[in-house]
């Protein structure tokens, strides 16, 4: 009996391990092949443009006071009609993926999609900050922007940049940030023609761009 | 049939005969020479065909490791990280050479190159092929094993060179190791011996024409297997150089090339134990439709799969552990072994042949 025992105990570890000198590797070679992403994995948001009605409930939902939102060109924010037009931006470099604002959203505009690596094609922290139009699915409302200051104009409705540059500089964007505001309810009002305001908004939001350089990444 | 491995060994030897002729007659030296540089070519040939072999086994065994826990293993130097041993073999060769301030400097610096061509001899007296073999004699088989016997004093001596604690208390290990596995080795050795009635290998291989000496004593080749791993120092019975307690063993002190030769040794002795386990047990070079070395190195090399499949599989004994298994199991068995084979050693002898 003790025999029978014995021989066992060391044909079945050789069969196991046996077993796994045919199976495959579970290893991926991974710049060279995509890592295998589970169907529930949290990655980079996506956001479906059309679906969203702009309810606030994903920046409630959000942890770490990551998402923002933008409103389209020429809508004034004043008027609480309008904030259905309202779209999310988000800052990836403050985001913790907890998947919060995915469980909040009410019609499953933002959504987790499978990308999973974040790059910045500058080392500039303003790269890790996503407009609506940036993550949006849908081909005819994505765009990319071509210079950094057009980013900044959308960029300046949020809080997303005072967040980011933190520390001392988050009171000085603030309060650049109130000044462009005002600027920007004048010329929706019709007080400043359209010249003065984009020669006047340049110049605030170039003083932006040079703080949020200073933070730029590691 | 031609066996194929034929063709390519008289080829390679019609190269060297014309390459040595061209010299001669450009140089134009004395007759005499001939035959001392002709046997030379032929050694250094072997050599490299060895060494070459040597880095597949590497490979093999890091590859099929990696396997076994689920990885790749190396992957980026070469075609299928082939050429990584090569890079490692050059990191080696080009690492400062140090030794211990206190330590026996003859012995430290001899004792890599003694283990090293000591481990290397045995690989004359065995023969690969019906045609391909360096030498004959009666007595082949004791005297691979009484070379072999010499390593063990050589690590002693190897260990107390290195001058530090580790090494000595590996250096001892080694020894208790070789005092444990040596009856047992010679006990399974007498059955094969006993059964092909000659101490010569070439005899050996010859008469397992018909059946292979596996089959006709499994216990036998069951602890021979085992034996040849203790002897081979490696896992499960890696007892001199257990890791986890005592570094590397009677190794620690050292570095560079003669951490390397020392790792070239490990290999040499794998190569040749295997290759006598093949000759005694696994009927050398015969095979289907034709007698070549192809089948030798064939089997050789699943030998040495298995070795690397137990390797991975068992844990490592205590000392206490190997004493009592060798004592109480290994010893025993081979004596039962022995019986065995003067029992049916009668009704064999007209299958043998």
């Amino acid at each position: 009996m003790s025999i029978i025992k014995k021989i066992k105990s060391i044909i079945l570890p050789m069969r196991v391990t046996g077993k796994y000198m045919v199976s495959k590797p579970f290893t991926v070679m991974y710049p060279r092949e995509k890592a295998v992403v589970k169907k529930q994995w949290r990655g980079l948001h996506g956001l479906h443009s059309n679906k969203c009605i702009g309810c606030g409930l994903c920046r409630m939902a959000c942890p770490n006071d990551c998402i923002d939102y933008i409103y389209p060109e020429g809508v004034d924010p004043r008027d609480r009609k309008q904030m259905k037009l309202r779209r999310p931006a988000i800052d990836w470099g403050h985001c913790i993926f907890c998947g919060l604002c995915v469980e909040a959203c009410p019609t499953g505009a933002i959504h987790h999609t499978q990308e999973y690596k974040i790059y910045a094609t500058s080392d500039s922290r303003l790269d890790l900050i996503r407009t609506p139009y940036e993550i949006a699915t849908e081909d005819d409302v994505r765009k990319i922007y071509d210079d950094e200051l057009s980013k900044i104009r959308e960029l300046m409705q949020t809080d997303l940049l005072e967040v980011a540059a933190g520390g001392e500089w988050e009171e000085v964007i603030k309060k650049l940030r109130e000044r462009w505001r005002d600027l920007w309810y004048m010329k929706l009002d019709g007080k400043l023609d359209e010249e003065t305001w984009d020669k006047k908004a340049r110049e605030i939001e170039e003083i932006v761009l040079e703080i949020i350089k200073q933070v730029s990444l590691p | 049939m031609v066996d194929p491995a034929l063709v390519i060994i008289s080829f390679i030897l019609n190269i060297i005969s014309e390459t040595l002729n061209f010299v001669f007659s450009i140089l134009g030296l004395p007759d005499w020479l001939y035959l001392p540089l002709f046997i030379t070519a032929i050694t250094l040939t072997f050599l490299l065909a060895l060494v070459l072999d040597i880095l597949f086994i590497i490979w093999m065994e890091r590859k099929v490791i990696g396997r076994i826990h689920h990885r790749r293993s190396i992957t980026e130097t070469g075609p299928v990280g082939f050429l990584q041993n090569v890079a490692d073999l050059i990191k080696l060769l080009v690492k400062e050479d140090m030794h211990p301030s206190n330590a026996d400097k003859f012995m430290h610096f001899a004792s890599p190159v003694l283990i090293a061509s000591i481990a290397l001899i045995p690989a004359v007296l065995i023969p690969y092929g019906p045609e391909t073999f360096f030498m004959r004699m009666n007595t082949s088989i004791v005297l691979f094993y009484a070379i072999s016997t010499l390593i063990p004093g050589v690590v002693v001596l190897a260990g107390w060179a290195g001058n530090s604690k580790y090494s000595t208390i590996g250096a001892f290990r080694a020894g208790l190791q070789l005092i444990s596995y040596e009856i047992p080795l010679s006990l399974s050795i007498l059955g094969v011996i006993l059964m092909a009635q000659s101490l010569d290998f070439y005899r050996v291989i010859e008469i397992q024409s018909n059946i292979w000496f596996i089959a006709l004593q499994p216990i036998g080749a069951f602890i021979f297997f085992i034996v040849t791993l203790m002897e081979l120092e490696r896992s499960p019975f890696d007892i001199p150089e257990a890791e986890g307690e005592i570094l590397v063993g009677w190794r620690t002190e050292y570095s560079g090339l003669k951490f390397g030769l020392f790792y070239a040794a490990e290999y040499f002795k794998f190569f040749i134990a295997s290759a006598a386990f093949t000759a005694l047990f696994l009927g050398g070079w015969h095979g289907p439709f034709f007698d070549s070395v192809i089948y030798f190195l064939i089997k050789m090399h699943i030998v040495m799969l298995a070795m690397v499949w137990v390797r991975v599989t068992f844990f490592r004994p205590r000392p206490d552990q190997l004493i009592k298994i060798s004592y109480t199991k290994l010893i025993p068995l081979s004596i039962l072994n022995l019986l065995w084979v003067v029992l049916i050693n009668p009704f064999v002898i007209p299958l043998l042949q």
